[in-house]
């Protein structure tokens, strides 16, 4: 499972058959294979960033002003598999993708902003998920007790169970 | 990671578009499709043959452009298209309605609308079947225009539930 699969003519398909970026990003998130390319890139996390950057790299070649880019596809795809990636490298792609307003990739920037939206939706609900405490002085009249220690989660757990 | 892509491209270009009530409306135009875009619309045609089409993959546009901007332009958000429902009076047909030349057909998934259609006419197929719409569809943003019955559609739109809607009083 790699990158490379993102090229594929069914993802394409998807992105070019569907008129809104809301509807592509639905429609991806479902894919198993998206899914699959998520947990390998998660499984691997010491070379993702190589393996992105590389991948990237090699699709922009194409990019021809005025002309459509070819692998947009791709690169919505590719913004799905690192909607919830715990890894520099993912949010340094949703960021730059998201922002990026050239007439010859109109969908993807469009999809990284729903995929950087969800994935900061995510962090803010995880952050405060993961200091919520039980009360310590449950009643005024009992004993000072802390009845449960709160459960300790990483945020590499919270990404792994997104993914 | 971008950089490249922020120095060649060009900046997106929209038009003046309005609905009837004179709210602006997002847009912008795409590009023309690359030699493997058109390769890979020809690839999905080869899968539906019973469409008949009418262009060629193209830019600029897409279906809500189609349908809404005169093929001037593409829009894509979703607020965008409740803001021309509702601004340019349209009104979802009833059931015990006809539905007629003209009227939009938007294929719809969990609130997101995935594909939207103009009816051109009302086909029969066999004698004694009900007469059925076929319409004209612009695929994304840079796919071509084909005319099908408003069931033969991709896969991804084919669990969606069908909606038609109409300007007519």
């Amino acid at each position: 499972m790699t990158l490379t699969e993102l090229d594929s003519d069914e993802i394409a398909q998807t992105v070019f058959t569907l008129a809104t970026p809301n509807a592509i990003y639905a429609i991806l998130r479902a894919r198993s294979d998206i899914a699959a390319i998520r947990r390998h890139l998660f499984d691997n996390a010491g070379e993702a960033r190589r393996a992105i950057e590389e991948y990237v790299r090699e699709r922009l070649i194409d990019l021809k002003p005025k002309t459509y880019f070819p692998h947009e596809p791709a690169f919505c795809a590719l913004a799905v598999v690192l909607e919830t990636l715990p890894m520099p490298a993912a949010e340094d792609f949703l960021s730059e993708l998201s922002v990026l307003k050239i007439a010859e990739m109109p969908i993807s920037p469009r999809v990284a902003a729903l995929c950087l939206q969800r994935r900061r939706e995510i962090l803010i609900s995880n952050t405060v998920a993961e200091f919520k405490v039980g009360p310590i002085q449950p009643d005024a009249s009992s004993p000072r007790c802390i009845d449960r220690l709160p459960m300790v989660t990483t945020r590499t757990d919270i990404f792994k169970a997104a993914a | 990671m971008l950089e490249m892509a922020r120095l060649v491209g060009t900046p997106r270009k929209g038009i003046i578009l309005q609905t009837r009530a004179g709210r602006n409306v997002e847009n912008s135009q795409s590009c023309e499709p690359d030699v493997l875009t058109r390769e890979r619309y020809d690839l999905l045609r080869r899968k539906y043959y019973s469409w008949i089409n009418r262009k060629p993959a193209c830019g600029v546009y897409n279906c809500f452009g189609l349908v809404w901007a005169s093929r001037r332009t593409a829009i894509y958000d979703e607020s965008e298209l409740s803001k021309i429902l509702t601004d340019d009076g349209y009104r979802r047909l009833a059931t015990e309605e006809q539905i007629q030349h003209g009227d939009v057909i938007l294929y719809r998934l969990d609130g997101n609308t995935l594909h939207a259609a103009m009816a051109l006419e009302l086909r029969q197929l066999q004698l004694e079947s009900s007469k059925m719409p076929w319409v004209l569809s612009k695929w994304g943003n840079v796919f071509g225009e084909d005319i099908h019955h408003f069931l033969d559609v991709p896969d991804d739109i084919r669990e969606c539930s069908i909606e038609i809607w109409t300007d007519r009083p």
